[in-house]
């Protein structure tokens, strides 16, 4: 089991946190974010800024911080990360892992994401006078983006900064997209996010919700109101193809409708407001990314019985080992090498249970692979069954525009190593594009379709 | 504050009301069976509604709903001039029946509603359009009078008598499937109305489009509630629907999604 590190965070006992639906990790305190610089070795050719996918000087800003400049740190990662709160929360940081005091015995590296967080936290609201003031003379080119995710709006503020006309169009009445209704609060508070979407459009990003790209407007009609390009950011949806759902039993959900339910309607105020959580007393998820440990965390705050069941080791989860530290903290049984197999119905159709198969490591073949035990089925009680990682690119604008091809994976056709689709003018990056990204890469993804876009518009041949 | 005002509210029948909500842009992009997310307030439910008629010159759509759940009766409570939290739309696939020589629209109650929109369209195409409404009584029966002017003559059954002829609408569809070679027909109507027309039609030629209640939770197949069977493969309400093929519909699974969501 993961343990925090020397000069982590503070977390919220745990006894309170099931309580309420607030952040978990309190961050690092001003003090302990100076003391925690200090160990930084500065680098000549710093790794983690290689390894950033965003390119953000990290030793710059450590040493800001070091020097307790918090406004001039946020400043410094403003230059290259435009997400700094969400990404200090959010980001899987790869810089931690490519950081060489990772290397020693005793792996400690620089806790770099905290230190991001810490520079959002406590260097807010001063740096903004200064990058309005650096923006470029402008183009007069005019860009629409479709979904204001952290792709859209990542590459809105790229554009922006490159003195193009921005204007982010949101189908849902809140901005935001996966960050406003797939993380749930106790791991990125709303406020951070208001924050950030305020930042964002202080610098002029214009930001639109309740307009539906294909339907409410279509992309002809966007080009006539004189756009000069598009950028579909949609993101993704749910995956109806694949096949776990295909039992007609009350109480399977979608885990996208459960954190739904629960981030953007606010089901846990319930009967406060009319959206129910819609489980039952004992839930069984399946799944091992973040959204199957959200959706947990989510229903034991609603004080459920909660079983993750896993196909692969503890290990294998796919989130960060804070998060699964804090889930099973928090209660969490996880019943690890466990297949689901079909789902327990009564006589109403009604969820009874979740029947699963041990598997385990057999060599088959000479290859190791995860084989089913025999004799080993058991039943999972539960009342509802959660199942994640039904995703699939978010292709709705495809249906109404003929001319936008979908590939065979189901994500919108590119052209060779670029980012423009089958239509020209219209750009594609992130989750419609290339499937599920961790949120760095999907940012990173957003900057380099900015750019793109810029050299496009400037008429400037691409860089690829 | 909210930008979404209604513009006109009144009681067409008992527990049903229709509005008229400024909406511009949905106004301007609404085709025939299509309908719109509605939220009163940040803590009400995202009510899909039928689009009944919109005016892109005034910038206004009309929808009608029956005052059931407490979003509904929250939505009913709005007076002129308040605004609504969200109207997002318009949602669905839009119902564009290509030559359709002969058509019958049945609609039942507030299931009128739904199907006004598609009658009106088929009329304006140049369809022989009859119209068949249903109802329990009298005080549950809705836009009789916009039916018959996008219809060429429609039949009012109720079940107790009190408005037009005492029956059920499957006993006045008999009458035109005897009467007319019929191709296409619509009907907007509970599932166990629709399961007793599909009794009653016969003929595997004849095309019948069910229009469904819309079921939608985040109207851009997000979150995959809105998930139902039609010919025995899964689609979403909010992006293939709400009209289906009403032979190849799994009614069971949609009553019971349309519960999950809103009972």
């Amino acid at each position: 089991m993961a343990n925090l590190r020397k000069n982590e965070f503070s977390v919220q006992p745990v006894a309170k946190r099931l309580k309420n639906f607030s952040e978990v990790a309190l961050g690092l305190t001003k003090a302990q974010a100076m003391v925690e610089c200090q160990r930084c070795p500065q680098c000549s050719t710093p790794e983690c800024v290689q390894a950033c996918p965003l390119g953000v000087d990290i030793p710059g800003f450590i040493r800001m911080i070091r020097e307790g400049d918090f406004a001039g740190a946020l400043q410094k990662i403003r230059e290259n990360n435009s997400l700094a709160g969400i990404c200090g929360r959010t980001c899987s940081a790869p810089c931690e892992i490519a950081c060489i005091l990772n290397r020693e015995k005793n792996p400690q590296p620089i806790a770099i994401r905290s230190l991001e967080r810490v520079a959002f936290d406590h260097g807010q609201g001063k740096s903004r006078e200064i990058l309005n003031a650096q923006r470029t003379n402008k183009t007069g080119k005019k860009v629409a983006i479709i979904g204001s995710g952290p792709v859209g709006l990542m590459a809105g503020a790229n554009l922006l900064e490159d003195g193009h006309d921005v204007v982010i169009l949101e189908a849902l009445q809140k901005n935001g997209g996966f960050l406003q209704y797939g993380i749930p609060e106790f791991r990125l508070p709303k406020k951070v996010l208001e924050a950030e979407l305020a930042y964002v459009s202080s610098l002029g990003v214009v930001l639109k919700h309740n307009v539906i790209v294909g339907q409410t407007e279509t992309l002809v009609q966007l080009f006539d109101q004189g756009f000069d390009a598009v950028l579909l950011a949609t993101g993704l949806c749910f995956n109806q193809d694949l096949e776990f759902l295909s039992c007609e039993a009350q109480g399977v959900l979608a885990s996208q409708e459960f954190l739904f339910r629960m981030n953007f309607m606010n089901a846990h105020l319930h009967p406060k407001v009319m959206m129910t959580p819609g489980v039952g007393e004992k839930v069984a998820i399946v799944g091992s990314g973040f959204d199957a440990v959200d959706c947990a965390r989510l229903a034991l705050r609603l004080g459920k019985k909660v079983t993750l069941v896993h196909d692969s080791s503890e290990e294998d989860l796919q989130v960060f080992s804070v998060d699964k530290l804090f889930a099973q903290q928090e209660g969490l049984v996880l019943e690890t090498f466990a297949k689901p197999l079909e789902i327990v119905k009564d006589a109403h159709a009604a969820v009874r249970g979740l029947r699963c198969v041990r598997v385990d490591f057999a060599d088959k073949d000479g290859a190791w692979k995860l084989l089913a035990v025999k004799d080993s089925e058991f039943v999972v009680e539960a009342d509802t069954v959660i199942v994640s990682g039904l995703y699939k690119a978010n292709c709705l604008i495809a249906n109404f525009t003929p001319e936008l091809k979908v590939n065979r994976q189901g994500f919108l056709t590119l052209k060779k190593n670029q980012r423009m689709t089958t239509i020209p003018k219209v750009f594609a990056a992130g989750g419609v594009a290339q499937g599920i990204l961790p949120l760095v890469e999907a940012l990173a993804d957003g900057k380099k379709v900015a750019e793109e876009i810029d050299a496009f518009l400037q008429g400037r041949g691409n860089k690829k | 504050m909210n930008p979404f005002q209604v513009v006109s509210k009144q009681i067409i029948a008992q527990d049903i009301k229709r509005m008229d909500i400024a909406a511009p842009e949905i106004a301007k992009s609404a085709r025939p069976g299509q309908f719109v997310l509605v939220m009163v307030d940040a803590g009400s439910l995202r009510l899909p509604l039928p689009i009944v008629e919109s005016n892109p010159q005034k910038g206004s759509i009309t929808i009608v709903f029956k005052e059931e759940s407490l979003s509904e009766k929250k939505l009913g409570s709005l007076s002129i001039g308040q605004g609504l939290y969200v109207v997002m739309g318009p949602l669905g696939n839009p119902a564009l029946p290509q030559e359709v020589g002969t058509s019958v629209c049945i609609g039942y109650e507030v299931g009128i509603a739904r199907i006004i929109s598609v009658s009106r369209y088929l009329h304006k195409e140049g369809t022989r359009n009859f119209g068949i409404l249903g109802a329990a009584t009298k005080r549950s029966l809705i836009m009789e009078s916009q039916m018959r002017l996008s219809s060429q003559s429609i039949f009012v059954m109720s079940e107790d008598g009190s408005v037009g002829k005492k029956g059920f609408v499957t006993d006045a569809l008999y009458d035109v499937l005897g009467r007319y070679p019929v191709d296409h027909i619509f009907v907007a109507a509970p599932s166990k109305v629709i399961q007793e027309v599909l009794r009653v039609v016969g003929d595997p030629k004849i095309k019948i489009k069910a229009v469904m209640p819309p079921l939608a939770l985040s109207g851009i197949g997000l979150c995959g509630s809105d998930q139902i069977k039609v010919n025995h493969a899964y689609v979403a309400v909010s992006l293939d629907g709400p009209i289906f093929d009403a032979r190849d519909i799994d009614f069971n699974l949609y009553d019971a999604r349309l519960k999950r969501i809103y009972g």
